[in-house]
């Protein structure tokens, strides 16, 4: 069996073979569940050393060539790791996560196995019209999970569909358009990805540009930037939380982020302005998606909006073209699926077992939920970028991309963008495990190894990628620019800033030429490591005295924390109170600005969607009538 | 191993723990004498901000039952050992000491907001109601100054001079590669976009201190000390300290972006000096002259005139000027 050919069949098989279980056996699909994605990490696993490619030749549709082809490189395989790891995370939490009251419904496993099956395929794919298959796989099973979560879930997936559904449609033109370009220009197999790492269109022409463009597009409704972000925070109300914290794991940022790399470095050579139109993409997002995150009071929503937030930044790093930005915002997308995944369970299990996700209802639950908070801390503060987490290591790379790429103001929003992700976080924090807890949560607590071992798995990985850096850095995200992994004990290049070919040759010189800037994690850790040990060995030969008294009090009285409390929900009504900002963000969350709602409300697209199946077969056949007489004309 | 043990000096005697709180028990205490002096009053000895520290370091803590009682006992020295790892680069970069450096610009910012995050979490940790509301000031007011104070950072990052035929543009995140900058083509600070992006950075350093008119996270009077209210003992004696360290750090950093660091000349340790001093007094004015302000009223400062003058700064920045 070809190893190259495991990850995608092994989840892919043992889906449909679940998909074929009828429904009452859950133990069983439970168990092909762990096994599909145990599976696929491993074959992934074994691949990571593997510069491989794989060939069968397939269709040939005109011009154009649909092959078998799978390669790993440096990039690929790396990334069906990553996929084959969430998934796995994801399938286990899951088995600890739904229960005889609420168990899965639908097709669940084998739609989180035929993801995962399909997320692999579009991350190796080697022809672009097969990683358009493998790309749609992963859309139809997404809507499937959606569709089939929740009773009410089914608006909300039908949202995530169009959205995601217009982007997989320009993915298609875009490819074809390549190909076509490409089969003009008289190369042989025009669709295969290394004829277009060869041969990278320019975007000078009209042409060229629209295929970036669309390309952009298809990514920003994968990832959710803005302004086709809107499906994430509907479905994440709507959905089951290992759902969402399978979404930037495995699916959707990864696959956009992929695509954008992919497109920006190695198929298209982006000029000037449409990378200025990815970073300035990319800086809208980060800032909006931030400010509607600080003023939600419903976890699930906020976690959402944050996921947005945190595209920009990736697309902010792809956008720049140097180097480090390209790097740094490749490992953010690493990074943010590690915490992310993380945050998304670690809220599963707060509304697993406190039954809410109404931060006004929640409170004082880090003696309940001891494991959940203690990740859950580590992953706000990763996402937040507190150094020495992962989350750092990444944006301060994005942060280098903007300086050498000369943008001071999307470097300046990138900035203020991580000051409010700590703001937000830290109300989410005071509110779900600080603070007053209401006597109804009193007998909160967690259960269950199967929803602990994910948690504490993405919190470490969040610390290593953090302190250990230069590991992912050299290993990973360098072959994926093509940077030869340096020897062993060398250190990173790239933290060192000892890259030479960090930007192209700038028009100005840069003064000093020995002042690239430095970040090493890991002495910044020991010595920070090293002030808190001295400050302990301090306290413990001063015998500092510590002793616990009942309660809190105030104003000499003690407190009762039904009545005397601070929710979260308060912490930033004085932003929401600015005067133009306030008024914006309202809008914002009325959906003023939601693209799907805009367009929902057009009288003429309102008619057209009459509900009737009979009406959208006419449609479809009206289309492919059209198609054929194009067809059959020239 | 001999790196190992020269950043361990650096970290833990000179120029980091010891040396910068000495220099920020100094100033404190000069930023006492001066304040008293301006209100007829005759003001503490040199050694009563030591005195204060070392009092309290040998109380007792008193922990809520509540709390998140290994946060809150551990936030502290988090917040020391991270004002120590900041303080460390600014006076490296700003001294321009020869070694192989930690971290940047962007590092020592992300460093220097790791003391106030220890104190709100620890705050909202408490478990007391008016603790959280001093978390919530708090970080109001990092967001508040944060804005203007980025802008006026990457003012100082995008400068450009034009030496004859050539443009020089600083273009780094490196502090001692804003020094070696500057010393090629003169402090940032002489050039009306540099002047105006210091101005602008001086009002959010004295806001990162927590000093009136924009100490609303511990207004002692409303929510009695709101972020430290539940601290006591040996932690608070460990915050304090930590404020010391941002005392003699901050206008150190100030220096050393927009106004050359330290010139290694006859004299130069004096003018450095002078410099700093003049960051403290300027403090000291405003903080002994002005009334507390609400938080509103503070965003609204710093995010609306605050923020335009950073933002004209960094257009004039843009044209060279």
């Amino acid at each position: 069996m070809e190893p190259l050919l495991l990850p995608v069949l092994i989840p892919g098989v043992t889906g449909l073979l679940a998909l074929a279980l009828p429904g009452r056996l859950r133990r069983l699909q439970q168990a092909l569940g762990l096994l599909g994605t145990l599976g696929a990490l491993v074959a992934a696993a074994a691949l990571l050393d593997v510069r491989a490619a794989f060939f069968r030749e397939w269709l040939r549709l005109g011009p154009l060539n649909l092959d078998f082809a799978l390669r790993a490189d440096g990039f690929s395989s790396w990334a069906v790791a990553f996929v084959g790891l969430m998934g796995f995370l994801v399938v286990l939490y899951s088995v600890g996560w739904f229960r005889a009251a609420e168990r899965e419904r639908g097709p669940y496993y084998p739609c989180l196995l035929l993801a995962t099956a399909g997320a692999a395929g579009a991350v190796l794919a080697d022809n672009l019209l097969l990683l358009v298959l493998f790309w749609e796989l992963v859309s139809l099973t997404l809507f499937l999970l959606a569709a089939t979560g929740r009773a009410s879930g089914a608006p909300a997936a039908a949202k995530a569909f169009v959205i995601v559904g217009c982007g997989d449609m320009a993915l298609l033109l875009a490819v074809v358009l390549c190909g076509v370009l490409h089969a003009d220009a008289g190369l042989e197999r025009p669709l295969a990805a290394s004829t277009l790492a060869a041969h990278p269109i320019g975007t000078g022409d009209g042409l060229g540009m629209l295929v970036f463009l669309l390309f952009l597009a298809a990514a920003a409704a994968k990832a959710g930037a803005i302004p086709l972000h809107s499906w994430i925070p509907t479905l994440a109300r709507e959905t089951q939380p290992p759902v969402m914290a399978f979404l930037p794991g495995a699916l959707d940022k990864v696959l956009g982020i992929y695509l954008m790399a992919r497109v920006s470095l190695e198929w298209l050579s982006p000029s000037h302005a449409l990378r200025f139109v990815t970073m300035l993409i990319g800086s809208v997002t980060i800032l909006a998606a931030v400010f509607m995150a600080m003023q939600q009071h419903d976890l699930r929503r906020l976690l959402a909006f944050h996921a947005v937030s945190q595209v920009g930044y990736m697309l902010l790093g792809i956008g720049t073209g140097s180097l480090v930005g390209v790097m740094g915002g490749i490992f953010h997308m690493l990074n943010n699926a590690i915490y992310k995944a993380c945050l998304f369970l670690c809220a599963g299990v707060v509304e697993r077992e406190a039954g809410t996700m109404e931060l006004d209802r929640l409170g004082g639950l880090h003696r309940n939920l001891p494991v959940t908070f203690g990740c859950m801390l580590v992953a706000a503060l990763s996402i937040s970028g507190v150094p020495p987490l992962n989350g750092f290591v990444s944006k301060w790379m994005v942060y280098q991309g903007c300086v050498v790429a000369g943008q001071p103001m999307f470097l300046i929003v990138a900035l203020f963008g991580s000051v409010l992700t700590l703001a937000s976080f830290v109300k989410v924090l005071h509110s779900v495990f600080w603070g007053a807890r209401p006597r109804a949560l009193a007998a909160v607590n967690e259960r269950g190894l199967a929803l602990r071992v994910p948690l504490l798995v993405l919190a470490a990985l969040c610390v290593v990628f953090g302190v250990f850096a230069t590991v992912p850095l050299d290993q990973a995200i360098g072959p994926a620019v093509g940077l030869e992994p340096p020897a062993t004990g060398a250190g990173s290049v790239v933290l060192e800033g000892r890259l030479a070919a960090w930007a192209a040759a700038p028009a100005e010189r840069a003064a000093p030429a020995a002042s690239f800037a430095v970040f090493q994690p890991l002495s910044a850790t020991a010595l920070l490591a090293l002030g808190v040990l001295v400050g302990l060995l301090l306290a413990y030969f001063g015998r500092m005295k510590v002793r616990t008294v009942r309660s809190v009090f105030i104003g000499g009285e003690p407190i009762d924390p039904e009545v005397n409390r601070f929710p979260g929900t308060e912490f930033y009504r004085t932003v929401g109170e600015l005067p133009g900002l306030g008024r914006v963000l309202a809008q914002g969350e009325k959906g003023t600005f939601d693209l799907y709602q805009v367009l929902e409300r057009l009288p003429l697209l309102r008619r057209l969607h009459t509900g009737w199946l009979t009406d959208y077969l006419f449609w479809c056949f009206l289309g492919l009538t059209v198609l054929l007489g194009v067809f059959f004309w020239t | 191993m001999g790196h190992v043990i020269e950043h361990m000096f650096l970290f833990l005697v000179f120029p980091g723990l010891l040396f910068t709180a000495a220099v920020g028990f100094l100033l404190q205490w000069g930023d006492r004498r001066l304040a008293a002096m301006l209100q007829w009053r005759v003001g503490p000895p040199p050694a009563q901000p030591v005195w204060d520290v070392a009092k309290l370091l040998g109380k007792e803590v008193i922990v809520p039952e509540q709390a998140w009682r290994r946060g809150f006992l551990a936030l502290p020295f988090v917040a020391l050992s991270a004002a120590a790892l900041a303080a460390t680069l600014i006076w490296s970069a700003a001294l321009q000491i020869d070694v192989a450096p930690v971290g940047d610009l962007i590092v020592v910012l992300y460093v220097l907001a790791i003391p106030a995050l220890a104190v709100m979490l620890g705050a909202a940790c408490s478990g007391n109601p008016l603790g959280a509301v001093g978390a919530s000031r708090e970080m109001k007011l990092i967001l508040a100054y944060e804005l203007p104070f980025v802008i006026a950072i990457v003012v100082a990052v995008f400068q450009r001079r034009t030496l004859g035929e050539e443009v020089v543009s600083a273009s780094t995140l490196s502090l001692s590669g804003l020094v070696e900058f500057q010393k090629e083509v003169g402090a940032i600070i002489a050039r009306p976009s540099g002047l105006l992006a210091f101005i602008v950075a001086l009002l959010c350093c004295h806001a990162k201190l927590g000093l009136v008119p924009f100490d609303m996270a511990e207004a002692e009077c409303e929510i009695g000390e709101g972020a430290h209210i539940e601290f006591s003992g040996a932690l608070l004696g460990l915050l304090r300290l930590t404020r010391a360290l941002l005392t003699a750090a901050l206008p150190v950093l100030l220096v050393t972006v927009f106004w050359g660091g330290m010139e290694q000349s006859a004299g130069g340790g004096a003018v450095f000096l002078l410099k700093v001093l003049l960051i403290v007094v300027i403090h000291v004015l405003i903080r002994s002259t002005s009334p507390r302000v609400r938080i509103d009223q503070a965003m609204r400062f710093f995010w609306g005139p605050a923020t335009l003058l950073a933002l004209i700064a960094l257009l004039l920045a843009g044209s060279g000027a």
